[in-house]
């Protein structure tokens, strides 16, 4: 039994899955409770600029879901464990959840602001093409069922489509782009304070809520590995 | 605008249930799989080892 699933298994018996399942879930209410009611309304764009506390969440959630699946891939790959494909394998179904919202989101919100829902800017473009990689990923993993040479494939695939994330995260500095860069790094984001603080309570608990799905998925990934492996014992016995 | 987001809030209220109990269920189901596996274990060291 590896670390990972003592740990899962002291997360469960303790409890403390509805604990962090209840604090998440009131973090992003109260999160969103925050973003409608006691957040100014930006001068410019109006109300739909709210959209941008949930869409900026969905993209850092999914670019880190990314990079998880990428060092689990490279540990699987080295170790050879099924703990690090099923971590792999629920972070990339994490990531393409949160990417998923990412261009549900940004649409909604392009059109008012743009005129237009899509545009095949390069952050929008690079964007599409990092949801198709991973989906593409999952289409593997399905359609490998779950052979030891599926897997490996797998993550090989999980670390070549990390590749796209910081093509993604500077495409707006490399290129031209119509996409705003908030996280750039330079003063004058033009988010008052109180906009500012919102972003990191949504940033947090949306995380908090991401990762809180992750541990659910990855259970159930172990609970399937583990009552696969047995009846492999058993069919052998 | 403001039926629209207390039926967004509502939304996000319903999801937040389901995930709770998706939780609940699962922390049922991998109680259940760890006495299997532990039982199978068992199973196996006590069992004398096949004759060739």
């Amino acid at each position: 039994m590896s670390m990972l699933d003592k740990m899962l298994e002291r997360y469960y018996a303790s409890r403390l899955n509805t604990l962090a399942v209840t604090a998440a879930c009131l973090g992003v209410l109260g999160g969103l409770i925050r973003i409608f009611w006691f957040t100014p309304i930006d001068s410019y764009q109006g109300v739909v600029q709210k959209i941008f506390y949930i869409h900026l969440p969905c993209a850092i959630g999914a670019f880190t879901a990314f990079f998880g699946v990428f060092v689990a891939s490279i540990a699987f790959l080295a170790v050879r464990k099924d703990v690090f494909d099923d971590l792999a394998s629920s972070l990339a179904e994490v990531g393409v959840a949160c990417c998923s919202l990412v261009l549900i989101t940004g649409p909604i919100w392009a059109k008012p602001a743009w005129g237009a829902y899509w545009t095949w800017d390069n952050r929008l473009t690079t964007t599409l093409i990092l949801w198709v990689l991973y989906v593409g990923y999952l289409l593997l993993r399905h359609l490998s069922l779950e052979s030891e040479q599926g897997k490996r494939a797998a993550a090989v695939l999980g670390i070549i489509a990390f590749l796209d994330v910081p093509i993604v995260r500077m495409s707006v500095k490399w290129w031209r782009s119509i996409h705003p860069s908030v996280l750039s790094g330079q003063k004058g984001t033009g988010l008052d304070r109180p906009m500012v603080e919102t972003l990191w309570i949504s940033l947090l608990t949306f995380l908090f809520f991401f990762a809180v799905l992750l541990v659910e998925r990855f259970a159930l990934a172990r609970a399937k590995t583990l009552l696969k492996k047995v009846r492999m014992q058993m069919e052998v016995c | 605008m403001e039926y629209l987001t207390a039926a967004y809030l509502v939304l996000w209220a319903g999801l937040f249930g389901y995930v709770l109990r998706l939780s609940s269920k699962n922390a049922e189901l991998l109680r259940n799989v760890r006495i299997l596996v532990d039982f199978w274990d068992t199973k196996v060291s006590e069992s004398p080892p096949k004759k060739p």
